[in-house]
């Protein structure tokens, strides 16, 4: 266990931020913070890299209280935050020398630069680089120390679709030296694609924490088969084993089923009765489902 | 120290790649000094003590650079970094975050130094002005007035809620200070009313302690100026303290 997060609360003026929110990181996995704007992600992320002091509740970081033992932790971890920007006039080597000059043991910016493919730019100014590059500088300077958790808040926010693929390479790269990922995004296919788990917060409260399947079966949502026919008897289809309710729609049916032995039976059913069908498809809940479900629900009265 | 060392040659490098801060903190008072000169001579003057008028201006032109670096462009250093966030980016590194304000300082004083420099040199080369005191008292005075007006300078830093206010709170201190200390136009030439007012602004004291650098005073005469500029420093560091913030 490389993160603990016990009972940690953090209140501004007039708002908790964070209430109460308890969970811990693995080694080598990771792991994805999610909830819409304002849930509470990023003072989440900077009381654990101990840059907001926690109103109470414990923060632990490679066994080391992130607060009292942060010139030793800040040489373990690697930080980007959500919205740093970099002077106007520094160039990339520039900021990646003087990063290198923080810290008692570095990796070579020079290779860190050639890996995100940064190598070519790095005489240019900062400011005059592309959204993606700029992401993957902050990348960069959040691994020269060779930290072994890295935290990445909305890393690619703003990047266009290849840019958002590239990131995500890195990530998975990242994953295979073994280090610790802490992230948070807003896309959820980018979550189903990286996270090992994934937590979601809401109001600063955990909503479901868990793998993308776990997460996806403790929701409840259900499979869909859908599929045109022309003739169909909704009463038949509905005492088909694991069927859970049909729904019609002009010529398309909807079958909803818990598991995916409803494609079989739906099946079954269509070719023994020798129906003619069309468009046949099977729809999976998936992350973006379960977010929407929890995003929608309402908050449970406090006492 | 190895990254204090690293963190101040990068703003270095920042300053020079600035140039309005290259032409105001390095060039400025030079310029100013030329025009002045060139109006009204280095003659003797009987209201001056006997001093020529670039004589008088330099040491107080001195003040205009301590109070550009001190009150301006310090600050707006500090806010800037504190408002793209770069502090706090700096916050998640091993260094304690002082390190990137003592670099802040220490570029715009060296390099404030620097425009003093020039200034003493233009004056002796183009006016031949008369340096009557001591090159380490001067440059103690130097020290002491920068030090104490760079407080106040942390102090706008510290209640500016960004660097846009920081430039206009640091501009308002400073563009009235340089006329009402008797940096620009000496204090002995002006009407009564003016020099009771001088009498009241701490930096007035400033440019008294330059000048008696420059003109050789003893020690002794310098006990007022220190005091005051020693309440000046307490007084800036201290709310500085209490208000500054990271973020
Ligand atoms: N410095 C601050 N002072 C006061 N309130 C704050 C501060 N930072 C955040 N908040 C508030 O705390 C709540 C949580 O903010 P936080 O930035 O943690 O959300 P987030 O999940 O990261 O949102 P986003 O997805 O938009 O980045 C929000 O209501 C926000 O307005
Ligand atoms: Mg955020």
């Amino acid at each position: 266990m490389v993160i603990k997060v016990e009972n940690l609360v953090k209140r501004y003026k007039n708002i908790t931020a964070v209430n109460n929110v308890s969970f811990s990181v693995e080694e080598g996995e990771i792991f994805g913070l999610l909830g819409p704007n304002g849930a509470g992600k990023t003072t989440t992320i900077e009381c654990i890299e101990g840059l907001r002091k926690p109103d109470s509740g414990n923060v632990e970081v490679l066994g080391l209280n992130p607060l009292k033992d942060r010139k030793r932790l800040y040489n373990m971890i690697g930080v980007q935050l959500q919205e740093t920007s970099y002077q106007d006039k520094i160039k990339v080597w520039e900021i990646c020398q003087l990063f290198s000059t923080l810290y008692s043991k570095t990796l070579s910016y020079e290779l860190l630069l050639k890996d995100f493919g940064l190598y070519e730019k790095k005489d240019s100014y900062i400011s005059k680089l592309s959204g993606g590059q700029k992401q993957a500088v902050s990348i960069v300077l959040a691994l020269i120390p060779d930290p072994k958790i890295v935290f990445l808040d909305e890393i690619t926010t703003g990047l266009d679709p290849q840019a958002r693929r590239n990131v995500w390479e890195m990530i998975k790269k990242l994953k295979k030296k073994g280090k610790t990922v802490f992230m948070t995004t807003h896309y959820m296919e980018e979550a189903e694609n990286l996270c090992d788990r994934i937590c979601f917060i809401k109001s600063g409260k955990i909503r479901a924490l868990g793998t993308v399947s776990e997460l996806i079966k403790a929701s409840n949502l259900q499979l869909k088969v859908v599929f045109k026919a022309n003739d169909l008897n909704v009463d038949e289809l509905n005492k088909i084993e694991n069927v859970e309710s049909v729904k019609k729609d002009g010529e398309r049916y909807i079958v909803y089923g818990k598991n995916e032995e409803i494609v079989k039976d739906v099946m079954n059913y269509l070719t023994g009765k020798k129906i003619e069908f069309r468009e046949f498809s099977i729809v999976k809940p998936n992350l973006e489902d379960v977010y929407l479900n929890i995003v929608k629900e309402p908050l449970e009265v406090e006492k | 120290m190895k990254a204090l060392a690293a963190l101040t040659k990068n703003e270095f490098r920042l300053f020079f790649r600035s140039t309005s801060s290259v032409f105001y903190v390095l060039f400025f008072s030079s310029i100013l000094l030329l025009i002045f000169g060139g109006m009204l001579g280095n003659k003797p003057m009987a209201q001056l003590g006997g001093y020529g008028m670039v004589d008088v201006e330099i040491p107080s032109f001195m003040m205009i650079v301590i109070l550009i670096t001190g009150v301006v462009t310090f600050p707006v250093d500090v806010s800037m970094a504190r408002e793209k966030k770069i502090l706090k980016r700096f916050m998640a590194t091993p260094i304690s975050p002082f390190q990137i304000l003592f670099s802040q300082f220490i570029v715009n004083f060296v390099m404030s130094m620097a425009g003093a420099f020039l200034l003493v040199v233009v004056g002796k080369i183009v006016f031949n002005a008369n340096f009557y005191g001591n090159t380490w008292t001067m440059v103690m005075a130097y020290i002491v007035t920068a030090i104490s007006t760079y407080s106040i300078g942390l102090m706008v830093a510290s209640i500016s809620p960004n660097s846009k206010a920081a430039t206009v709170i640091g501009n308002f201190i400073y563009l009235p200070m340089i006329f009402l200390t008797g940096a620009v136009y000496p204090i002995q030439l002006m009407p009564p009313v003016m020099k009771n007012i001088a009498k009241v602004i701490p930096f007035t004291y400033g440019v008294d302690l330059l000048n008696g650098g420059w003109f050789g005073s003893k020690i002794g005469d310098f006990t007022v100026d220190f005091i005051v500029l020693a309440i000046v420093f307490i007084v800036g560091t201290g709310i500085s303290l209490f208000t500054f913030k990271w973020e």
